[in-house]
C-alpha cells in the first residue's frame, strides 16, 4: 500500500519518494536552487502501511511559493539514516533529527546533537513513544541519573522570566561576555501529536491544534484545516477563506503588540509593558465579537468557519482594531526612543542576513536581517490573495529591528482588515467533507505572527490521523538562539531571547500553563522528571 | 533623562485615556460580553438521549452511559467549543452566559433516561424517549422498534431461514 499523494501539486507542494541511496543527491538537486532551504523533517511509523519506518525532509522554496517533500525509507531493522546536517548547517535539521530520533529511534549518522532533546534525560533507552507498537503506561525514569549532570555555568530558566515557560539556557561566560550556551527545552512535552493519533476524529483536531498555543492558537487550527482540506481535496468557500485571514490578522496584531510589550518588560520598563496591553485590549474585544472568546476562538473545521461575520461585526472590529494599533504602535514607536529603552536594544543581538538564511530564521526575525519572506504573499492561502500589502524588510538584524518591524507589520494587518472587512463576500461558511480517505498526504504552511508554520498530515483509518506534524516557526527560530547569543553581553541574553518572540508552548507542543508566575527559582531536574 | 522628560508624560497622559480597566471585581461584577462561548446547561425536558453530543465532543466531557442511558456533563473538562450544541438533533442544548465556572463537583449535570425494555429478551437497549422521537419523526408507530438489536436480528435471521426453506419446499413441488 502508498501514500496518496494526488492533488499535491496543483497546491503547490512536490513530492519525491526516495531511497536511502539516492536521497542525498535529490536533496543536493534541490538545494542547487539558493530560495531553497531545509524547513523541518519529519519521522513517521509506516510499518503498518509498507513495512518500514520513514524519514521526510520539507523543503521551503520561499520566493517561489513551493514546497518540496523527500520521504526517505528506512528499514526498520536497522534504523539509520545519514544525517543531512552536513549538507544544510541549520540548527534547526539537528533539531527535527534528534526530535525523530527520540521519538522513533532513527539514528542519524553525522548529526552533532548529543544527548536527549524531547525526551527527558533517564527516559528508558529503547522506547520510542511515538511508534505504533510503543507500549502504554508510565514509564519507569530513573531520576536519580537525570538529576546527577552537574554543569557550571549561569542558569537561564527553567521558569524564564519573560514567558513563564519551563526552558533552560545554561549561559557559559567569560568575564560578561557569553561564550558557550547549552540548551534543554522540552520539559513539558506532552505528545500532542500522539494523542492526536490515539484518541481524536480529524473533525475534532481542530480544538486540539488550536490549545498548542495560547498566543497564536489560531494559526495552528487554521493550518491544520488547510492541510486536512488539501489533503482530502476539500476547497472552502470564499468567505470562510474572508473569516479566516479576518481572525489570523487579528491574532498578528495581538501576538506583535503582546511582544513589544514583552521586550519593554524584560528591560525593565514595565509602565511601558501596562500601556500597550491596555491598548492591546481592545483587539482581544474585537475577537470576542466575533467568536465568544478572548483566545482559543474554536472557530475552525476542515472545510470552513463556525462563525459568522456580519456587516455591523465588520465595522466593531475595524473601530476596535484601528483604535488599538493607532494607539499602541504610537506608544511603542515613542517609548522605544527612551534612552534607556533604545540603549538595551540598538546593535543588541545582531543577526547578519548569511547566518539568519543558514540557520533557518523564519517571520519577522528573519524580515529583521533583510530577508525577504512571506507565506502571505509568497503562497497565499485563505483570502490573502485578495488583498494589497506590503512585506516590511529591515536590515539592521539587531532586537531593536526586531522590535521596530513588528510594529510595521500590525499597521499593514490593520490594512488588511480594511480591505478584507469592505468586501467581504456572501457565501456559505462550510463546504462539507463528504469522501474521507486513508493515506492521503496534506501539507500546508501559513505565516503565524513569528514566522512559517508548518502542518504535515497522513489521514489514517477510522477517520483518525496516522500522522500529524506540527513545526511550529518557534522551532526553527529557537535553535538558532545559542548561535545568537555568544559573543552578547550576559545582561543582553533575555532581551535578545524575548526580541525573537519565542513561544515555547508552540514548540513543545503543551497546552500553556500559567503556573507559579515571576518566581525565578531553579526547579531540580529531578523534581521535573518525577511523575 | 531630561530631554526624554515631556514627550515621556505626554505620552502617559495619552496611554490613560480610554476605557478603564480596573474594577473592584468581584464587588462590581462584570456583565458577560454578548455572544460568550460559556458551558452548557442540557435541558431534561428535550433531549432523547441519542448520545450525539458525546460523540461529538473532542474533550469526552459529555459521556452518555449505554448501560443506564445516563447523560453526565462537567464543567470541569469542557473547551466550550459548542460542538454538542451544534451536533445536537433536538436543540436541547444551549450555552449559559457565564464565566465563573470553577467547579469542585466531578459532574455538573446529569440527565437520567428511562431505558426500554426488549419485549422479547427484556434487555435494555436504547432509551425510551429516543423510539418515540423515531415514531414521532416518522409518524407512525413502529412495532419493531420495541426489540433490541440482538433479538431482531435473530428475528431477522428466522425469518430468511424460513423464506429459504419455504422457496426450497415450492422448487422441490415444482420439479
Amino acid at each position: 500500500m502508498r501514500l496518496l499523494t494526488g492533488g499535491l501539486k496543483e497546491r503547490g507542494v512536490e513530492y519525491i519518494e526516495a531511497t536511502r541511496s539516492n536521497y542525498r543527491k535529490v536533496v543536493e538537486e534541490i538545494l542547487a536552487d539558493k530560495e531553497c532551504r531545509l524547513s523541518t523533517c519529519l519521522a513517521y511509523d509506516g510499518r503498518g502501511i509498507d513495512g518500514s519506518l520513514h524519514v521526510a525532509y520539507i523543503f521551503t522554496c520561499h520566493r517561489k511559493g513551493r514546497h518540496v517533500v523527500v520521504d526517505v525509507s528506512v528499514d526498520p531493522a536497522t534504523a539509520t539514516l545519514d544525517s543531512l546536517y552536513p549538507l544544510t548547517g541549520s540548527p534547526a535539521c539537528t533539531w527535527c533529527e534528534a526530535e525523530a530520533r527520540d521519538l522513533y529511534g532513527i539514528r542519524f549518522r553525522g548529526n552533532p546533537w548529543r544527548g536527549r532533546l524531547v525526551l527527558p534525560d533517564g527516559w528508558p533507552e529503547n522506547l520510542h513513544p511515538m511508534r505504533k507498537d510503543a507500549p502504554r503506561g508510565r514509564p519507569k525514569i530513573r531520576v536519580e541519573e537525570a538529576a546527577r549532570r552537574p554543569r557550571p555555568g549561569i542558569p537561564l530558566g527553567p521558569y524564564h522570566p519573560a514567558l513563564h515557560e519551563p526552558e533552560y539556557f545554561e549561559l557559559h561566560v567569560i568575564g560578561e561576555r557569553v561564550v558557550g550556551v547549552y540548551y534543554r527545552g522540552f520539559f513539558v512535552y506532552r505528545g500532542i501529536e500522539k494523542l492526536a493519533e490515539d484518541r481524536f476524529g480529524f473533525m475534532q483536531v481542530p480544538f486540539l491544534a488550536e490549545r498548542i498555543c495560547g498566543i497564536c492558537g489560531y494559526v495552528h487550527s487554521t493550518t491544520y484545516c488547510m492541510a486536512v482540506e488539501n489533503a482530502l481535496g476539500v476547497e472552502p468557500p470564499e468567505k470562510a477563506k474572508y473569516i479566516r485571514s479576518v481572525l489570523l490578522e487579528l491574532e498578528r496584531i495581538h501576538s506583535h503588540l503582546l511582544c513589544t510589550a514583552a521586550i519593554l518588560h524584560t528591560v525593565g520598563y514595565d509602565t511601558g509593558f501596562m500601556h500597550i496591553m491596555h491598548a492591546r485590549e481592545e483587539v482581544m474585544d474585537a475577537a470576542e465579537l466575533v467568536t465568544g472568546n478572548r483566545k482559543t476562538y474554536s472557530a475552525n473545521t476542515p472545510g470552513g468557519v463556525r462563525v459568522d461575520v456580519d456587516e455591523s461585526m465588520a465595522r466593531a472590529i475595524l473601530e476596535k482594531a484601528e483604535r488599538a494599533v493607532s494607539k499602541g504602535v504610537k506608544l511603542a514607536r515613542e517609548y522605544v526612543e527612551l534612552g534607556e529603552v533604545k540603549s538595551r536594544l540598538e546593535e543588541v543581538g545582531v543577526l547578519s542576513r548569511e547566518d539568519a538564511w543558514k540557520w533557518g530564521a523564519l517571520g519577522p526575525v528573519a524580515r529583521a536581517s533583510g530577508i525577504d519572506i512571506d507565506m502571505r504573499r509568497d503562497k497565499p492561502y485563505a483570502a490573502y490573495g485578495e488583498v494589497e500589502f506590503e512585506v516590511p524588510v529591515m536590515d539592521e538584524g539587531d532586537a531593536l529591528a526586531r522590535y521596530l518591524l513588528r510594529l510595521e507589520e500590525v499597521e499593514q494587518s490593520l490594512h488588511i482588515l480594511r480591505q478584507l472587512l469592505r468586501s467581504m463576500p456572501s457565501t456559505p461558511l462550510r463546504s462539507e467533507v463528504t469522501d474521507y480517505e486513508p493515506l492521503r498526504v496534506g501539507l500546508a504552511a501559513s505565516e503565524a505572527p513569528r514566522g512559517e508554520c508548518l502542518h504535515y498530515v497522513i489521514t489514517g483509518k477510522g477517520k483518525k490521523l496516522w500522522r500529524w506534524k506540527i513545526r511550529s516557526p518557534t522551532y526553527n527560530n529557537l535553535a538558532l538562539v545559542p548561535e545568537l547569543l555568544i559573543g552578547n553581553a550576559l545582561a543582553d541574553a533575555p532581551v535578545i531571547l524575548m526580541s525573537i518572540d519565542p513561544c515555547f508552548s508552540c514548540t513543545d507542543r503543551v497546552i500553556v500553563v500559567d503556573a507559579e508566575k515571576g518566581s525565578r527559582r531553579r526547579v531540580s531536574l529531578a523534581r521535573l522528571a518525577a511523575p | 533623562m531630561q530631554d526624554s522628560l515631556l514627550p515621556r508624560l505626554a505620552a502617559y497622559r495619552e496611554a490613560a485615556e480610554g476605557r478603564a480597566t480596573i474594577r473592584q471585581y468581584p464587588h462590581q461584577p462584570l456583565p458577560p460580553p454578548p455572544g460568550l462561548r460559556g458551558p452548557i446547561r442540557i435541558d431534561p425536558g428535550k433531549c432523547v438521549g441519542c448520545g450525539a453530543c458525546a460523540t461529538a465532543c473532542p474533550a469526552k466531557t459529555l459521556t452518555l452511559d449505554r448501560s443506564t442511558y445516563t447523560l453526565r456533563y462537567s464543567i470541569a473538562r469542557c473547551i466550550y467549543c459548542l460542538l454538542c450544541m451544534e451536533t445536537c438533533p433536538m436543540k436541547a442544548i444551549d450555552t449559559i452566559p457565564e464565566y465563573e465556572v470553577l467547579v469542585e463537583e466531578p459532574v455538573t449535570q446529569v440527565v437520567e433516561h428511562e431505558p426500554a425494555t426488549c419485549t422479547k429478551c427484556g434487555s435494555r437497549y436504547a432509551p425510551k424517549r429516543l423510539l418515540e422521537e423515531v415514531e414521532r419523526r416518522v409518524g407512525r408507530k413502529l412495532p419493531h422498534l420495541r426489540t433490541c438489536p440482538a433479538c431482531k436480528l435473530e428475528q431477522a435471521a428466522l425469518i430468511s431461514a424460513m423464506r429459504v426453506l419455504r422457496s426450497r419446499q415450492r422448487l422441490g413441488r415444482s420439479r
